[in-house]
């Protein structure tokens, strides 16, 4: 069965004056028809570089999408795009969401023409006809009175509106695959809930497939189908969303759920923390990249990366804890209750 | 991933899977080279190759302004009445001015003149501007108000006004010319260190330092003016250029540098009116003034982008 | 902890911060709030952007002076100090943890001056020995001290500040937003480092934020803030398991758990329409205009804080009745 997106083998590298930063390593992963997809980790891990790659937005120099990666999209290899296919593809197949609403909207420009700019790129329409679905699709994110906002600018609107527009641009297109990157976290917690409901119909609507990417796990038990975990460079867990959250089996994902404050714990009982920041990925580990802070860490982390293991259908890990050798050693037969120790 | 093929073919012995647990001490080490913001610009004006060409040209000019005189056989002043107007030749290297003297030593001589009223003129302006617009931008308010308006004051004053004023009250010459040209050129400078005081007194750091008690002259010089060095490095560089082209035509126009001495603009101004028949006369000194400027400029260029923290990878 | 009989260490009283905003109108940040915080507990302080919790902890510290109201630490005024030692000796006594990592530091300094600042400012002797043990209080190497921010990450360079902070020995800090900008797994270091701290130092915090399960694990009490004024007060779990103002309630229902079966079988409590503008509001009850209970008198006088269960403050007119 083929999806309709299917990263395989991604390796992303940026060169600077230190060294070759290896942002992206080995990165395999595929998305569905009306599908959410969240890629969760925290920052430097590579969740915003693999989605830029996926846009084809890798900045080449000082980037480098390394020969031997691929990305299919409904089966052709967009890595391999012309510089016009690339253009068609974003908006029309592929939109992505940015971050923060206030510095990815041009502040001289008016909202409405920043849609109709998107539109008319790539439908052959007229200026009447693009400002006719201008107001449609302002009037889907549900901004009020869409015909007057139109002609407003970015700095009349508050946060959560300029998400609603940006949300819109992306939208304009009827693109198949909405890739939305940390939509939510520059703004209020009520906003935030809003502008999820918002995405969330939206994908009803049209059907659409969405990649979200996020270091908030609160959203992603809301909004993700799958998840996949990454960690310098790499994916480390990939499953469903109910596999990840109640039977992780990686202890990254293991440590990050618990990082976060339980209701159930007492008042400023200690949190369970993962020491030290990641490494630098310049000059990654050649083992497993969690290594170094590793509770379990054994002598093959350090030696050699982990292969990739099926936990269950659709559920994999990356991990040496789930090698024979291991379960033997250490008499346990599920992963989760090593990490519970 | 680089190692997958290899551990497949390895065995794995059970030692391997002895747990070794974490080193919590390197876990926080950083690796990237202890680098400062000084050196880190350094090193990226070192890449930018138009801008080092430009420094070494400045920094060749500078010396052969220094020392060329007392080296080359020929005085600036020394006239060769027989062969007026001659082109450059093995002995006078750029040729003879209209009244027989070595073009060569002049240019070097003059150049002194040019490259100090630059230098000294961006070092007053620099001085008067940072302290005015530091002052400013610190203590804002009422303050802020009063200065700047002067400020917008003396910018509406036409300079040539205040130049010729200055040759009246101090008479012609490199001191009057110079109390002329900085009585209002420091007000660029004064204009965008308060902007960037003021830009800076948003940041945190400089709440911090309140908050611990700094006093405020230490806010000034720890905090502020560290953070502000790049801007006044960059627009003294570009204001050297100015200096030397507004000294260079105000002694073209003859209100600058009086006979004998001579500066760039004033050999410019004689050799004017020999153009038509011998042109090497206007050419070198021309050649001097236009080349430095465009170093000058490069050079500040580059160390605009040096300094500047998003062009950092 | 019997906290009727114990003396607060801060006090603020019908606090007032009002900013000009073009020309004759005025923007009230914080308008007429209250509250105490006794030695050796962490009081909260949660609202969305705009409700003026980070401007009521700048202007508890005296970062900007108060137009209106007082601030009494350990017994004194400290909101109209004039004396130029007094006021130092403030600055000694409560610090500030800031909430941007990457601005909150002098790029030009090393660590080890930025630590040291404070020390010298109140020549606190030490020197270099004491920076060392400092950086180790946080978790750092000693090694640090001699390098730039800008070659942290941003959860080492929020230890650095709050290395920074502890220099000069104070009882009070506030944390303003301190980890907000920070990853989740960093978040937790911070937020350990920090009630370690208080346990050992015996320090009180004011811990402004809004990240609610955060500051419900840090806080012993928390105040709500919307569009400066407090709206409810009272012990930690008692608000977040009994809220009891309606914005309180929308606020807590919002927050994302990290659980797939709570989180996609939660009703949300809808707050429609956007925060209103602390510029020139209006008499009456600030939330008035998306609040669902809302009456006629709502929009007369501003309700303010009243106990409605031991220990448990709402500032409501609705619920009075």
């Amino acid at each position: 069965m083929s999806h309709l997106l299917e990263v395989n083998n991604l390796n992303v590298s940026f060169h600077t004056y230190a060294g070759e930063v290896q942002a992206v390593r080995g990165v395999s992963l595929h998305l569905d028809k009306e599908e959410t997809l969240a890629i969760v980790g925290e920052s430097g891990c590579g969740k915003t570089v693999t989605s830029k790659a996926i846009m084809g937005l890798i900045p080449d120099p000082p980037g480098e999408v390394k020969k031997g990666s691929e990305i299919l999209y409904k089966d052709k290899n967009i890595l391999k795009y012309s510089k016009k296919k690339w253009q068609d593809y974003r908006g029309e197949d592929a939109a992505m969401i940015f971050q923060d609403p206030m510095t990815s909207l041009n502040p001289t420009m008016k909202i409405g023409r920043q849609i109709q700019e998107g539109i008319r790129k790539h439908q052959k329409i007229s200026k009447q006809e693009a400002r006719k679905k201008t107001i449609e699709l302002l009037k889907m994110v549900n901004i009020p009175n869409p015909e007057e906002r139109l002609d407003q600018y970015p700095h009349e609107f508050s946060g959560g509106m300029r998400q609603r527009v940006m949300i819109a641009i992306a939208l304009s297109c009827n693109p198949n695959i909405m890739i939305a990157d940390e939509p939510t976290t520059a703004l209020d917690v009520t906003i935030q809930a809003q502008i999820l409901n918002l995405l969330r119909e939206i994908q009803k609507k049209n059907h659409s497939s969405i990649i979200m990417i996020t270091h908030d796990l609160g959203v992603v038990a809301g909004m993700a189908d799958r998840i996949a975990v990454m960690y310098a460079g790499e994916i480390v867990e990939e499953g469903s969303v109910r596999e990840i959250f109640k039977n992780p089996q990686h202890p990254y994902t293991y440590a990050m759920l618990n990082a976060v404050p339980n209701p159930e714990l007492e008042s400023k009982a200690e949190l369970h923390v993962i020491k030290g920041t990641p490494p630098d990925l310049i000059s990654p580990p050649k083992g497993c990249p969690f290594a170094s802070r590793c509770k379990f860490c054994m002598q093959v982390c350090h030696e050699y990366e982990p292969e990739k293991t099926e936990i269950s259908e659709g559920h994999f890990s990356k991990c040496w804890l789930h090698h024979q050798t291991a379960k033997k050693l250490y008499k346990f037969d599920n992963v989760r209750s090593v990490m519970a120790e | 991933m680089p190692n997958q093929k290899d551990s497949q073919k390895v065995v794995l012995t059970e030692e391997m899977f002895h747990r070794v647990g974490v080193d919590e001490h390197s876990s926080e080490n950083v690796v990237r080279p202890n680098i400062s913001y000084w050196q880190d610009a350094w090193r990226r004006l070192k890449q930018n190759k138009v801008a080092i060409v430009s420094m070494s040209f400045l920094i060749f000019v500078a010396l052969m302004c220094i020392f060329a005189p007392h080296i080359y056989p020929h005085a600036f002043d020394e006239q060769i009445i027989e062969h007026t107007n001659q082109g450059p030749t093995a002995s006078h290297i750029f040729g003879l001015d209209d009244l027989g003297r070595d073009i060569f030593a002049r240019v070097w001589v003059g150049g002194r003149v040019s490259l100090a009223i630059g230098v000294i003129g961006a070092a007053i302006s620099l001085a008067v501007g940072v302290l005015y617009g530091g002052i400013s931008g610190y203590f804002g308010g009422a303050i802020d108000n009063v200065m700047m308006r002067i400020v917008e004051i003396l910018v509406g004053i036409p300079y040539m006004i205040v130049v010729i004023l200055m040759s009246i009250i101090l008479g012609k010459g490199m001191g009057s010319l110079l109390v002329a040209l900085c009585f209002t050129s420091w007000t660029g400078l004064a204009r965008l260190v308060r902007g960037q005081v003021i830009n800076l007194m948003e940041s945190e750091y400089i709440l911090a330092a309140k908050a611990l008690g700094t006093p405020t002259y230490k806010i000034i010089f720890r905090h502020l003016l560290p953070n502000t060095l790049s801007i006044i490095i960059v627009e003294t560089t570009f204001s050297i250029p100015s200096f030397i082209f507004a000294e260079s035509f105000l002694s073209f126009i003859g209100m600058g540098i009086q006979p004998p001495n001579t500066s760039w603009g004033a050999m410019a101004a004689l050799g004017q009116q020999q153009m038509s028949n011998y042109p090497h006369e206007l050419l070198f000194p021309a050649l001097a003034i236009s080349l430095t400027m465009l170093a000058f400029n490069l050079l500040g260029d580059g160390l605009r982008d040096a300094f500047d923290p998003k062009l950092r990878q | 902890m019997n906290m009727e009989t114990r003396e607060p260490l801060v006090k603020v009283s019908h606090l007032k911060k009002y900013f000009p905003v073009q020309g004759k109108r005025v923007l009230k940040a914080v308008d007429d709030v209250s509250f105490e915080i006794y030695p050796g507990e962490t009081l909260g302080l949660v609202g969305e952007s705009g409700c003026g919790k980070t401007t009521c902890g700048r202007t508890v510290l005296g970062l900007y002076p108060a137009t209106g109201g007082s601030i009494e630490y350990d017994g004194k005024d400290i909101s109209r100090l004039k004396d130029k030692k007094e006021i130092l000796k403030f600055k000694k006594n409560a610090q500030m943890i800031f909430q941007d990592p990457y601005a909150s530091l002098n790029p030009r300094m090393t660590v080890g001056d930025i630590i040291s600042e404070g020390m010298e400012n109140h020549h606190i002797p030490g020197g270099h020995t004491r920076v060392q043990e400092l950086l180790g209080m946080v978790g750092l190497n000693k090694e640090h001290a001699n390098r730039f921010p800008h070659e942290f990450s941003g959860g080492q360079r929020q230890r650095i500040g709050i290395a920074r902070a502890l220099a000069v020995e104070p009882d009070f800090i506030v944390c303003d937003e301190p980890i907000s900008a920070l990853d989740v797994s960093i978040q937790a270091q911070v937020v350990n480092l920090l009630i370690r701290l208080q346990e050992e130092l015996g320090l009180t915090y004011l811990f402004i934020a809004h990240d609610l399960s955060m500051v419900r694990h840090i806080s012993d009490r928390v105040g709500v803030m919307y569009m400066g004024q407090l709206v409810e007060l009272g012990k930690s779990q008692e608000v977040y398991n009994h809220p009891i103002h309606f914005y309180t309630q929308a606020l807590l229902s919002a927050i994302p758990v990290p659980d797939p079966d709570i989180e996609r079988n939660k009703t949300v409590l809808p707050l429609e329409g956007e925060v209103g503008s602390p510029i020139d509001s209006a008499p009456g009850c600030r939330f008035k205009g998306r609040c669902k209970r809302a009456t006629e008198a709502c929009g007369k006088v501003t309700p303010s804080l009243r106990e409605v269960e031991k220990g448990h403050f709402v500032a409501c007119h609705v619920i009075d009745n």
